[in-house]
């Protein structure tokens, strides 16, 4: 059972995060005598202070693990456990000398990487994609998003109700013309950004326009033949013909399938990671003997 | 238990290229709209960094990166929230880039990332077997210094930096990079940074490239540990483009930390510039990183002592290679700073017929920490240590010029008709490319003879540019009898930005001696000041209010426009021109780090308000 549970902890290094084991390995004078007890005393948090702010200073150390409210500490003790569980895995499942695990493993991994993609996307049926995907939507929720071009009537050289005077008489004459989308850059004034968004979402109109402006722009309906206005923006006013208007949405997931496999992967492996590490953890008896304020326990942690 | 599917290795495999639809050859036409293409400007500004280390890059991984690998880079730099690598707290740039380039260090790429994820090509190793004996004996402390110091003083564990172990980790990251790719929307290029640094001058390179990964697989990229001569990074570029089909650009930076040897009037060997020298290196580095978290190399004060506004974000640490203690204080030489250079480029044309400045500029982070962040009220550190603000006035290792030495900085601006890897790396070719500290501030700068004052007011400014001169990056000469150059100039902010101070062109000329000088002059500025007899202006204001780090755009002027024409045009005369400009005063990353640890901002160290700017590429004019 012990080495059925260990085995995925080399998948979870090799999953590249085992690099915690660089932190986990701290200075300890006697190690525990029982493999499976982890002592949290204060030496060990001490030592684990100093590399995880990286400054070897002990008695900045000390400072800062006085300074720790309880959670703080909880957490702290949670990292060290986990990390030096985790070292302790690494060093027996022989990480430092040949060994046959280490040796199997690698083949497997030769052997799947000449199967190629086909194996390797196998990971993820259809099944467990769909519920991915189910349980993510939000991640892939499609922001509303807009195209329109706009005619502008800048207000640094002229009052703003100029400006909207100037905007209304344009807006009767376009739409008596019928001026097309594709001719706006030849009226009215320089713009400071661009003169046509095209599938552009709110954030990005705000930006350029300002919230109230890109809120009205928003709220517009589709009209291929129609001059919409006058619109204000901190830099002018603005004549607007708004051709698309995208409401927000949420995909099918037939839409972005190639997506959602790769994410469906990533997290498969994350998940399974944290479990294994969570099993391994589990699978350890640990005894906290650190108390707040004991400098003396320093010298004889129980437990042993 | 189930078993794990795939490994790191088989990772990449899943994501590699032809498995996805946004993997494309960057050849032909795009198959895509932008908004230029549909819109009425010739020519559109996309945003990105080219220089940016994740924990593939062994600095980074020991200052604390060693969970933001390139995936996570190119997520941040996508929008998408990302955890932090040091403080593990969830974070987003404020406006996501349209271009990044993931360039790690060449020199032993992923190596401890590997060695303490107990890769067994690196543990099974001499060098590798001995860092595991220390790191159980707890010494790690002593692995993390005497491995930097290994790659700082470039005397690589050559165990630790074999083929495999390089050919891997750079199969890795060039399928990362290939999957990030979505022409149109947004571009990830792949590329790598070339370290070299002599008795701990700095002459670092980022050097990339616009294909795909059938090429890139095709090399290993060049290291200093093969050699740290610059003469020998253009020569093998030059074999391996034409060995593989790749184009490259190398960029140098930090030349502010060079000793002077960045933009020496003499090569690697100590043998002056040659005609060939100049276009060999003119081939290959036709841009300049100019400004980065590690500090501004424009100018300097010494040498720029007339510029009111030369003395703007110095970082004076050179890089210590003995034991990253710190304490070497950087030189100020004309070979450090790029308006020095772009003069110097001028002398010696002038002695050996080929500039071997002529160089374009650009800004990039160079951050450490996976996160391309430029912004100063959104600044997640140089490294990853460097994150909060405790940290960032923290100098407990004793390393000189961290956090609070180094400022928000770092965007490159690039002149292109749409967000491809063709589009934009041929920019960058041409010099259609500009700098800014941070902040979006769109320049535009074309240069001709014949722009009349009410271009400056037109709305189509752009297509006048394009159409009667050229665009920064570009050669102005034959000037006509009795003209001077003019340059038809449009600065706007920011959408999110602040307010925009002033407009100044910079010219340098070369004096009847044949010696480089330099003038700054003020050609558009804000609030409708009155320019001083002497030039000069009045200072801009500052709004911004000590305690909240608030401030307000009602200084300043949202666009800047003019036509400028140079009053001391001289047609026989060598001149380089380009543009600088200033910001209304905005808060310093230290000061949102003061007011959010509630400590009086004259304690930082620094002023807790800066003018961030941009520079344009320059304009040439040779007689």
């Amino acid at each position: 059972m012990k080495r059925f549970l260990k085995e995925p902890l080399l998948h979870f290094l090799a999953a590249g995060l085992g690099l915690f084991v660089l932190f986990g390995v701290v200075n300890r004078d006697e190690p525990d005598a029982d493999p499976n007890v982890v002592t949290v005393d204060r030496d060990a948090l001490l030592t684990f202070v100093q590399y995880r702010i990286k400054a070897f200073n002990p008695t900045l150390a000390e400072e800062k693990l006085n300074s720790l409210s309880d959670d703080e500490l909880q957490r702290l003790i949670d990292d060290y456990v986990r990390e030096e569980v985790l070292h302790r895995e690494a060093l027996q499942l022989g990480l430092d000398e040949d060994d046959y695990v280490i040796r199997r493993r690698l083949v497997q991994k030769l052997e799947f990487i000449t199967e190629g993609f086909a194996e390797a996307s196998a990971g993820v049926d259809q099944a467990a994609l769909r519920r991915y995907f189910d349980a993510n939507k939000g991640d892939y929720y499609v922001e509303p998003f807009v195209t329109f071009t706009h005619i502008f009537f800048e207000t640094e050289n002229r009052p703003r109700e100029k400006a909207h005077e100037a905007a209304e008489k344009k807006l009767v004459e376009l739409n008596r013309k019928g001026l097309p989308f594709a001719d706006a850059p030849q009226h009215g004034d320089r713009f400071l950004y661009h003169v046509n968004y095209v599938e552009r979402t709110p954030e990005y109109v705000a930006s350029h326009f300002g919230v109230p402006m890109a809120k009205a722009v928003f709220e517009l309906e589709p009209n291929d033949f129609i001059w919409q206005g006058p619109f204000d923006s901190p830099y002018g006013v603005h004549l607007v013909m708004l051709t698309t208007n995208e409401p927000g949405r949420e995909p099918d997931l037939s839409e972005l399938e190639g997506r959602v496999r790769e994410d469906a992967q990533r997290a498969m492996i994350r998940e399974e990671t944290e479990a294994a590490i969570t099993d391994i953890v589990g699978s350890y008896d640990v005894r906290v003997v650190y108390e707040r304020g004991n400098a003396a326990e320093a010298d004889g942690p129980v437990n042993r | 238990m189930k078993q794990l599917p795939v490994g790191p290795i088989a990772l990449v495999l899943i994501s590699a290229c032809g498995l996805l639809a946004a993997c494309k050859s960057s050849g032909g036409p795009p198959a895509y709209t932008t908004a230029a293409a549909v819109g009425s400007e010739p020519s559109q500004v996309f945003w990105g960094d080219t220089h940016l280390h994740t924990s593939y890059s062994p600095d980074a991984f020991f200052f604390g990166n060693t969970t933001a690998d390139p995936d996570t880079a190119y997520r941040y730099a996508k929008g998408l929230p990302v955890i932090h690598p040091y403080h593990r707290a969830k974070i987003q740039i404020g406006t996501p880039l349209d271009f990044l380039v993931v360039a790690d260090h060449a020199e032993m790429m992923g190596v401890p990332l590997r060695l303490f994820q107990g890769d067994k090509t690196l543990t099974k190793t001499a060098s590798g077997k001995r860092f595991v004996k220390m790191l159980e004996a707890g010494k790690n402390q002593e692995v993390f210094f005497d491995l930097i110091t290994a790659i700082n003083n470039n005397q690589p564990y050559d165990d630790l930096h074999g083929e495999e172990t390089r050919r891997s980790v750079w199969s890795d990251m060039v399928a990362i990079t290939e999957r990030h790719n979505a022409p149109g929307r947004f571009t990830s290029f792949i590329g790598w940074e070339w370290t070299s640094t002599p008795s701990g001058k700095n002459l670092h390179r980022v050097v990339f490239m616009p294909q795909g990964g059938e090429v890139a697989e095709k090399f290993i990229p060049y290291s200093s540990f093969d050699s740290d001569k610059p003469e020998d990074l253009w020569a093998w570029l030059e074999e391996t483009a034409s060995r593989t089909g790749a184009s490259f650009t190398a960029i140098p930076h930090n030349s502010n930390i060079s000793g002077g040897l960045m933009f020496n009037d003499v090569d690697s060997e100590g043998r002056p510039i040659t005609a060939e020298y100049a276009r060999t290196r003119m081939k290959w580095e036709s841009v300049v990183e100019v400004t980065q978290i590690k500090g501004d190399s424009e100018t300097d004060p010494i040498l720029s002592p007339t510029d009111e506004f030369a003395d703007f974000e110095p970082f004076t640490h050179a890089i210590d290679t003995e034991a990253l203690k710190g304490g070497l204080e950087a030189s100020v030489e004309p070979g450090d700073f790029v308006r020095a250079a772009l003069g110097r480029g001028l002398e010696l044309e002038a002695k050996v017929g080929v500039n071997p400045y002529k160089f374009g500029m650009i800004g990039s982070t160079d951050s450490h920490t996976g996160m391309s962040s430029a912004e100063e009220n959104n600044f997640h550190g140089k490294t990853a240590f460097d994150s909060t603000p405790a940290n960032t006035f923290d100098t407990f290792l004793e390393i000189k010029g961290f956090g609070a030495d180094m400022s928000a900085s770092g965007m490159a601006g690039v002149w292109a008709k749409a967000n491809d890897r063709t589009a934009l790396f041929d920019a960058f070719v041409r010099k259609e490319v500009y700098a800014t500290t941070g902040p979006r501030i769109r320049v535009r700068l074309f240069g001709g003879w014949g722009f009349s004052p009410d271009d400056a007011g037109k709305k189509e400014l752009a297509q006048i540019g394009y159409a009667n001169g050229v665009p920064m990056g570009g050669d102005l000469t034959q000037a006509p009898d009795g003209k001077a150059p003019r340059f038809l100039v449009y600065a706007i902010k920011g959408p999110r930005g602040a307010n925009l101070d002033r407009v100044q062109m910079v010219k340098g000329w070369l004096d009847e001696t044949g010696s480089a000088r330099e003038d700054v002059y003020n050609i558009a500025w804000s609030d409708n000041r009155v320019l001083h007899d002497d030039g000069s202006l009045n200072p801009v204001g500052n709004t911004v209010d000590l305690a909240t780090g608030a401030y307000t755009n009602k200084i300043g002027d949202a666009q800047l426009s003019t036509v400028w024409e140079d009053p001391e045009f001289n047609p026989g005369v060598r001149a380089v021109y380009y543009l600088r400009v200033l910001q209304i005063p905005t808060p310093r990353h230290t000061l949102y780090d003061a007011i959010a640890l509630d400590m009086p901002p004259e304690e930082t160290g620094h002023p807790p308000t800066i003018q961030e700017r941009a520079y344009s590429s320059p304009i040439w004019y040779t007689p």
